[in-house]
């Protein structure tokens, strides 16, 4: 690992004071003066007509300042696509499903607000609903939206190579199901939105978001407001893993209750309300076909996917592509063809999660490891054989640039002692492993880069301005220690500016694990710019060339002579007196194609570069119960260089608990009738400190030719493998295996007591 | 965040004046002891009420003392969960008692709750524990004062969902408990404390609080309880079996007793399975087997909680089988 003054350490973050001590304000906490309370009113049925909204109760009632309804829509819809402009933030005409948006209230405090909904009478024409993607798809099924038959929400078809040909050239070849119910994100933070509509045109509005420049924009076309007078403040977020990136009907709701009632209003869902109607997660069908040669080759592979998305496209597209681009990360798939199908239905919306696609990556690597039992093969040369390698291409077209696959498999069993363990170990334990790629920024247009400004103050100490966006990963201090390393300060010099669209540049968000890959080039390319400024200044003083020159510790110096040393708040005076002031300005756009499109042409370069990871765990099966417990995980991430090697072991280790103890054992939605019965976290069952195992986080350092200081993604690895690890090492432990997402003890119990029937 | 709806409340200091509060109170009140349900619950608009009466001040009912020469246990309805836990009195009389404990909640729970509460819990439904604009969107159901169950839809009555962890293991112990009321008090066996109903879980009248849990020979009797639950901590019981029988040194058990706990709307003990057990060695697979297949006809899980139904019926059997091989190991130790 290169030695650097600044980064490749462990440091606790610039945000951890403020989160320790509870200072840090979230956007519950915000306080505006005059200020009104939000309530929504939500449908109690998944799939009906509205006849009729009266509200005369509520606006009569002493307290209430504003009622919002279908009226208030602006006719608009949202979509983050063009074509998939399908959702009006309020309902209008029909609501698609249980909790959707009906009607709203901004009152003085929250017990008339509630009351306030009391009063307002909808009346519904109630619609044969469905609720399982599968059955919408069928034909006959109830209708969600009239222009999509068979509830088509978005179809992705990709068919690389020769994939009868492939299956024919093969000699083995299996089919299987996997498939998963939908999950819930989880962000502790419950979302809430404040609006300020100003008498002057703008709108001022503090949200929770991965990605506040779109919100803005989004905001600006709806609202029909200019972008400039959009202004999203950054507050803390308490979590966002995928689910914050989009626009939510609170949003709309609160700054339209704000313009009408002409003051700040706050809406603050509940625990039910945030984990309904913001976003959840696609509930999964995977068929798989899986041709391969006799040493473990993949030779072909057919893929269909039926995705459950809720009432609405969300991410679409993007959703229904992620999976299989994460596979395709990951190994070689000379011929291959993907149908993938995102479903509407009448539940919830359905988003992207940074664990999306446990059928799918759980499902094909779990297959992986079937295919590697019936032929012979262990399940680490299997992965090895197929493994993509540095400048080789994906199916669609990608290239890889740095690539550590192939080393964190190995490292992850040497050090997990796999060859050891692996089908040795005593009955009811058990090993597996996962692997993945992932993409680091992909095509968003002009949204996916990303600018930086870094302006100095008269003593020498520089601000960052960037959009980067942090929502508990450690973005912020990443562009820090970025910044500080290449202007040779320390991490308390550097004052941070982020996520404020008032007055930082575009940036796509911390969204497609671009942050320190995009957001933190674009910073470095600042500093670097401030530098070279600096230099020039500095040796007009020092009376030489600016490339003989060197920063350290705030002073500039011959490189040959530290005694030259001057100090930075010199250089920065001297270029203030000489009309020269330092502004650092730096951007960066992942280099990806442009022509590339998720539906219409899903070809060409789709990431600036991919991260790579491994992951081996150990669970302990009760074979009376089925009870699943993991032991043991170890994981290596080629994050292509660690800046905060201690935020980038949090990420696995949070990736452990949510990829995978939560999403590949207990987290799972119960319905009935459209309406979700586990909305809350004591039953919704997400992992506790004390399910957690012994972790042990490690990184492949192959510093990536494009990453800044080489560094690229450092979040998905566990959380997008972790599902077949677990798997995996369920097979090994009892000899079955459970192909339904998640592995609670009742299948496992199920599907032991089948195979001691067909033994029998 | 939801919000505790206003509400009144008494701070009573001892137990003349909780007597006079509780007597003296026209609105329909709550006894608030830790708090740990009763607060959530409030906060979702489960009760009407408008009043609470607080136990916290009546030190006096927050003890825990064993008698070794009677043998008696008794144990103020104030005294906290983890208290118990850390008790000399129950570490020398019932020990079981502290590990059940130990099972509920997270210490920071078991910090502020009671025993009391835990035998007064209310009963759990996954349409009824949620918050009321939730709540709303289902029909209103027989334990709001509807007419429907949106968990069993053709049921009669409420079938919500005993959820309390000690209970079980206290009856299997043949707790006593205190009841006072206006009238004055009176002591009845914990197990007929329960009605079976989940609209309405126990007997307690407007005017009366549950004050002590006796156990008249604490020492008598060997017990154990185990629970299900998908996550190692917080999760209320899915499934629960407490076990109690005869202290003996000779691996056999004497006088058995099983309760089965969170598959039906009260803690349900089960003589079938007991008989089968009794006089048998821990080790009689036969017995064990039998007994199980008693104890899982008695349950009657719907799905209103978490899990599911089949998978915690056979929980009941399983669990029952665990500690039976636990006393096998325990006794080759
Ligand atoms: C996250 C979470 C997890 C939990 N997990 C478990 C679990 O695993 N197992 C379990 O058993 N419980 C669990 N509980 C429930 C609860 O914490 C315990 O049952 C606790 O013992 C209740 O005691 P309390 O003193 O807090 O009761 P309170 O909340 O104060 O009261 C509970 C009920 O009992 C009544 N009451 C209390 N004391 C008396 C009295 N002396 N006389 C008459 N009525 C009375 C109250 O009016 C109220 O109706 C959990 C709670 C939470 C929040
Ligand atoms: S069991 Fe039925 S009646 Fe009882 S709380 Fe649940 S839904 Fe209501």
């Amino acid at each position: 690992m290169k030695d650097y003054k600044i980064l490749g350490k462990s440091v606790a973050r610039i945000d951890t004071p403020l989160k320790a001590t509870g200072d840090a304000l979230f956007t519950a906490d915000i306080k505006l003066p005059r200020m009104l309370v939000g309530k929504v009113l939500h449908s109690p049925h998944a799939h009906a007509i509205i006849k009729n909204i009266d509200i005369s109760k509520a606006e009569k009632l002493p307290g209430v300042r504003a009622v919002v309804t279908r009226e208030d829509s602006f006719d608009v819809r949202w979509g983050v696509f063009k074509y998939t402009q399908d959702h009006q933030l309020i309902a209008v005409d029909k609501v698609r499903f249980v909790g959707e948006e009906v009607a709203a209230v901004a009152a003085e405090d929250e017990e008339t607000a509630i009351k306030a909904l009391d009063l307002i009478e909808v009346e519904y024409e109630i619609l044969p609903a469905v609720f399982e993607a599968d059955e919408a798809m069928a034909d006959g099924a109830p209708l969600i939206h009239e222009d999509h038959p068979n509830n088509v929400n978005i179809h992705v078809n990709i068919d690389v190579g020769d994939v009868e040909k492939g299956f024919a050239d093969s000699d083995y070849v299996r089919e299987d199901r996997f498939s998963s119910s939908g999950e819930t994100y989880g962000m502790l933070e419950p979302y809430t939105v404040i609006a300020d509509y100003k008498a002057a045109g703008a709108l001022e509005i503090f949200v929770p978001t991965a990605s506040p420049h779109t919100k803005a924009k989004a905001l600006s076309n709806l609202l029909k407001i200019p972008l400039n007078k959009v202004i999203v403040r950054r507050s803390n977020v308490g979590g966002a893993l995928g689910g914050r990136s989009d626009i939510f009907p609170l949003d709309f709701i609160t700054a339209t209750l704000s313009r009408k009632a002409k003051r700040p209003v706050k809406a603050s869902y509940t625990r039910e309300e945030s984990m309904t109607c913001t976003r959840q997660v696609h509930d999964m069908i995977v068929d798989v076909k899986t041709g391969v040669s006799k040493t473990g080759e993949i030779l072909a592979q057919d893929i269909k996917v039926i995705m459950g998305g809720g009432g609405y496209s969300s991410t679409g597209p993007i959703a229904a592509s992620v999976p299989f681009l994460v596979w395709e990360e990951t190994y070689r798939l000379p011929n291959v063809r993907l149908n993938s199908y995102r479903v509407y239905t009448n539940k919830p919306i359905r988003g992207m999660y940074r664990c999306h696609g446990r059928a799918f990556l759980g499902g094909l690597g779990m297959q992986l490891d079937m295919i590697a039992h019936e032929l012979g093969i262990d399940p680490v040369a299997i992965r090895l054989k197929n493994a993509l390698q540095a400048g080789e291409f994906q199916a669609t077209g990608s290239k890889i640039f740095g690539c550590g696959l192939s080393e964190a498999i190995k490292n992850a069993a040497e050090k997990s002692k796999w060859a050891k363990k692996r089908g040795k170990m005593a009955p009811g334990k058990g090993i597996g492993m996962g692997a993945n790629g992932m993409m680091c920024g992909f095509p968003m247009g002009i949204r996916g880069g990303s600018s930086a400004i870094i302006k100095f103050n008269e003593d020498g100490y520089p601000t960052i301005l960037t959009g980067v966006v942090d929502n508990g990963q450690g973005n912020y201090h990443a562009m820090v220690q970025i910044c500080a390393e290449v202007l040779g300060l320390n991490i308390p010099d550097i004052h941070l500016v982020a996520a404020d669209t008032e007055v930082t540049t575009l940036d796509m968000g911390a969204y497609s694990q671009a942050a320190v890959f995009v957001g933190g080039n674009a910073v470095k390319n600042a500093a670097e710019d401030a530098r070279q400024q600096i230099f020039e200044i500095a040796a007009k003083i020092l009376d030489c060339n600016a490339d003989e020159l060197a920063i350290e510790e705030g002073k500039i110096f011959r490189k040959n002579d530290k005694n030259s040393a001057i100090g930075l708040h010199k250089v920065i005076r001297k270029g203030l007196i000489d009309n020269t002031p330092v502004i650092g300005r730096g951007s960066y756009m992942p280099e990806v194609s442009r022509t590339r499109e998720w539906v219409s042409n899903p070809k060409g370069q789709q990431a600036g570069t991919f991260s790579f990871g491994a992951n081996v765990v150990e669970v302990d099966v009760d074979m009376d119960t089925g009870e699943v417990s993991v032991t043991k995980a170890t994981g290596f991430h080629d994050c292509g260089f660690p800046i905060n090697l201690k935020a980038v072991e949090g990420q696995y280790e949070g990736s452990i608990a949510s990829g995978g103890l939560g999403s590949s054992l207990m987290e799972e939605h119960l319905w009935k009738n459209g309406r979700m019965l586990n909305p809350d976290f004591l039953e919704y069952k997400m992992p506790l400190a004390v399910d957690m195992p012994e972790i042990s986080a490690n990184v492949v350092i192959t510093d990536d030719p494009k990453g800044p200081f080489g560094a690229k993604e450092a979040g998905l690895f566990g959380s997008m493998n972790s599902f077949q690890a677990i798997g995996n090492a369920v097979f090994d432990a009892t000899g079955v295996w459970v192909k339904e997402f998640p592995i609670t003890p009742d299948k496992v119990l199920k599907a032991l007591a089948e195979k001691e029937k067909t033994v029998k | 965040m939801l919000k505790l709806p206003p509400f009144a409340i008494l701070r009573p200091r001892n137990r003349d004046e909780l007597k006079s509060a509780m007597t003296g109170s026209e609105d329909e009140f709550k006894i608030l002891a830790g708090g740990t349900d009763l607060i959530n619950n409030l906060k979702k608009r489960l009760y009407f009420t408008t009043s609470l009466i607080s136990l916290k001040r009546v030190e006096e009912l927050n003890y825990i003392i064993y008698d070794q020469n009677s043998d008696q246990l008794k144990i103020g309805a104030l005294a906290h969960l983890t208290e118990l836990t850390e008790s000399p009195a129950i570490m020398n009389s019932a020990p079981a008692i502290a590990a059940a404990v130990k099972t509920i909640a997270a210490p920071p729970i078991r910090n502020r709750a009671t025993i009391g509460g835990n035998l007064c819990l209310d009963t759990r439904c996954y349409y009824y524990n949620q918050s009321k604009s939730w709540r709303q969107l289902a029909p209103t159901c027989y334990k709001c004062g509807g007419g429907v169950c949106n968990a069993a839809p053709g049921a009669k009555k409420c079938q919500a969902v005993f959820s309390a962890d000690l209970p079980p293991l206290l009856i299997a112990l043949e707790a006593e408990i205190t009841i006072t009321g206006s009238a004055g008090s009176r002591t009845i066996l914990l197990a007929d404390f329960y009605t079976g109903s989940g609209g309405r879980p126990n007997i307690l009248q407007k005017d009366e609080y549950l004050s002590e849990i006796t156990l008249n020979q604490a020492r008598k009797r060997t017990s154990l309880y185990r629970k299900f639950r998908l996550r190692k901590a917080l999760d209320f019981p899915l499934a629960g079996v407490a076990l109690s029988f005869d202290k003996n040194s000779s691996g056999k058990f004497i006088n058995p007793k099983v309760v089965i706990n969170a598959v039906a709307s009260g803690p349900l003990s089960v003589p079938e399975a007991a008989e089968k057990l009794n006089g048998k060695e821990f080790s009689d697979q036969a017995a064990i087997q039998t007994a199980a297949a008693a104890a899982m006809a008695a349950a009657r899980p719907i799905a209103n909680v978490g899990s599911k139904p089949f998978y915690r019926k056979k929980m009941i059997g399983l669990l029952l089988k665990k500690m039976a091989a636990e006393l096998v190991a325990g006794q080759e130790a």
